[in-house]
């Protein structure tokens, strides 16, 4: 597919003065705006690029693919598509939540891309898989999960949008989000909730060959401290630092710590 | 009277301050709703409040929507009772600074009637999913489209072989017997034979035979390799690279070879040609040894998941595949040429032997086995990619 296409299917915004690229990667449940308290504190040393998944946010929902989109590898295309149309080798990816999966799928299939990777709140399995591993999750918790989000979809097609529209502090900011939210469609965003839930990545983490930095939540209660630790056992090359921030978005929540630790960590990892 | 310090906890719906993700505040409603006291909420995580999947649902929807837009109305959520019961209940949250209020109105009786039409829709939805026809129909359109897949691919490479091939018929096949013809004839107009002038023309006429017989044996085993039938089965390729190893170096006694192995995984593919792939591409990295010195092979592995179709544009099956990268301290080549030395009887050095052969009978076994083979120069010699997938009979 044609770069400028890209460009436009996957809504990519690139800002700051630096050279190195670093690619910030949404997750689950939301767009690219989630990243708007980190990412201008990297503007000044880095090349910062921001997208939405086909599917979420405004990307084009015409290049919407059911079956590439069934399986977290579509989205790792995703990921490196929008690295080869903003020629972003070497780039430093930040993924949250799901993405930080994402994000290792795609290091693996073209590692020329990446140098490091930066994962916050990440889990390769939600699901517990007992007695050998904990993953936070039951299988019927999912699907309620999967419920709850039909029930926020019954007859109101712009979910939550209303409420971003009423925001009269901020009018700029709530035009934005209310296209963006609007966009959200209840089968696509079920579909991409099915391919996150239900992944199983534990055999995908030794391939990995890319330092990376495990970012791990105080009581996060979608990729408890088990998860980190099993990770940070899994994964070579990775470092686990383990936040006051609490809940799974610490980048919404704590800006400021999680800002210091990928800061310190990009430091560190050049220095050696 | 209403006391107005007292609305909060005689409302009629639960409101709870959250202060640092912790509850500050929890009105009288709400603790009497989910059954606890006001001093066994205080201070716990919001979290308490809701029910597993509320959980995710409020850390992936609901709170960064609280954090972007202020303030967030009308979401379902879930309540969690201190007697394990979930008690369906409209949620709205407004932001305060860094922490938030947030209001929940029971719906018990809404959410059994909305409830009523999901299941309705369900139902619908799975009769449609269910249908036997259906699911027989899915997978023989699915396995068809694998079979037009694979006669798609095959269709591309022949048409690009055609385009070589004729080439080298017309060029490379041509060339020799133009030579020998030049040849006979000098023979048969030369009126005083020299003994020696005719020792001179034969011996160019058995070179230029001997170079025929090359070209046409080379060939005859490039497209023998469609029609070799040999089956498909499972393969360790770290024997199958240790003996590729040892048989291409025996080919050149005089050359050092420092090699530096990886872990391979097991695949699928025909022993034999497999075997000549790893042979092809070592050949090429001795014989292209900076002169001098030692060849330097080094494997690197890198398993990752890829899209099996390569030629249906919007089918997407991701399946497992390892990615073989032979890299060589050699002479290397120019970039332009990374396409170039994979054509047939196309060599770059003409200083070295070697009929411009291998690398095209190693891209036609690792395409005839849905893989690819690439090359780059690095700064310092060649990289060689073999790709494949990891099974090559369809599950």
């Amino acid at each position: 597919m044609p770069d400028q296409d890209v460009f436009k299917r996957n809504n990519i915004q690139i800002m700051g003065e630096g050279e190195v690229p670093m690619v910030f990667a949404h997750g689950f449940g939301c767009d690219q705006n989630m990243w708007r308290f980190v990412w201008p504190a990297f503007a000044k040393d880095y090349k910062i690029i921001l997208f939405d998944y086909v599917g979420s946010g405004k990307s084009d929902i015409a290049a919407y693919n059911a079956e590439r989109y069934s399986d977290l590898n579509g989205y790792a295309q995703d990921v490196i598509d929008v690295c080869k149309a903003t020629n972003s080798k070497g780039s430093v990816f930040v993924g949250h939540s799901v993405s930080a999966i994402i994000g290792i799928l795609a290091s693996l299939k073209a590692p020329e891309y990446f140098s490091k990777l930066v994962l916050v709140g990440p889990s390769p399995r939600y699901i517990n898989d007992l007695p050998n591993y904990v993953g936070g999750f039951e299988r019927k918790d999912i699907e309620e999960l999967l419920h709850t989000m039909e029930s926020n979809y019954i007859g109101w097609a712009n979910f939550l949008a209303p409420a971003i529209m009423k925001n009269p502090e901020k009018p700029e900011l709530a035009g934005e989000l209310t296209e963006s939210f609007c966009s959200t469609d209840p089968v696509i965003a079920r579909r991409f909730a099915e391919a996150t839930f239900f992944s199983d990545n534990r055999s995908d983490l030794a391939k990995v060959k890319h330092p990376s930095l495990i970012m791990q939540c105080s009581e996060d209660i979608i990729a408890p401290n088990e998860v980190g630790e099993y990770l940070h056992r899994n994964l070579p090359g990775s470092t686990l630092q383990v936040m006051k921030a609490t809940g799974h978005c610490p980048h919404m929540s704590a800006p400021e710590e999680t800002i210091e630790i990928i800061h310190n960590y990009l430091r560190d990892v050049n220095l050696n | 009277m209403i006391q107005n310090h007292a609305i909060p906890d005689e409302l009629p719906c639960g409101v709870v301050s959250v202060v640092d993700g912790k509850i500050g505040y929890a009105n009288d409603f709400l603790c009497t709703l989910l059954g606890y006291e006001n001093a066994e909420l205080e201070q716990q995580q919001l979290e308490k409040l809701f029910t597993v999947s509320t959980r995710i649902f409020f850390q992936t929807h609901f709170f960064p929507l609280l954090k972007l837009g202020q303030v967030v109305e009308e979401v379902f959520l879930s309540l969690l009772s201190k007697e394990g019961q979930h008690i369906p209940v409209l949620a709205a949250g407004r932001q305060a600074g860094n922490d938030f209020y947030l209001v929940f109105a029971t719906v018990r009786n809404r959410k059994k009637y909305e409830d009523e039409i999901l299941t309705a829709r369900k139902v619908a939805e799975e009769a449609l999913e269910k249908n036997e026809m259906l699911q027989q129909l899915r997978t023989e359109a699915e396995f068809r489209l694998a079979e037009s897949e694979r006669q798609l691919a095959m269709l591309r490479r022949f048409n690009s072989e055609y385009v070589e091939l004729n080439k080298i018929i017309s060029h490379d096949l041509h060339e020799p017997i133009r030579k020998m013809m030049l040849h006979t004839d000098i023979l048969l107009n030369s009126k005083e034979q020299d003994r020696k002038e005719v020792e001179y023309h034969l011996r160019k006429l058995n070179g230029f035979s001997a170079r025929m017989r090359q070209l046409t044996g080379s060939l005859q085993e490039y497209v023998a390799i469609d029609t070799s039938g040999e089956p498909v089965t499972e393969l360790d390729l770290n024997s199958i690279m240790t003996a590729a190893l040892s048989a291409s170096q025996q080919k050149f006694p005089d050359a050092e070879v420092l090699f530096s192995p990886d872990n391979l995984p097991r695949i699928e593919g025909a022993r034999s040609q497999i075997d000549r792939l790893f042979r092809e591409v070592f050949t090429n990295a001795i014989r292209y040894r900076k002169r001098g010195a030692p060849a330097e092979i080094k494997i690197r592995v890198t398993e990752f998941n890829d899209n099996i179709y390569k030629e249906l544009k919007g089918k997407y099956r991701y399946v497992d595949f390892v990615r073989i990268d032979v890299e060589d301290k050699g002479r290397g080549f120019a970039p332009e040429f990374n396409e170039y030395i994979f054509g047939l009887f196309q060599k770059l050095d003409l200083e070295t032997e070697g009929a411009g052969f291998g690398l095209s009978l190693a891209r036609k076994i690792v395409q005839r086995h849905k893989g690819e083979l690439n090359a780059r120069p690095l700064p310092d010699g060649a990289v060689f990619s073999i790709i494949l997938p990891k099974k090559q009979r369809d599950s």
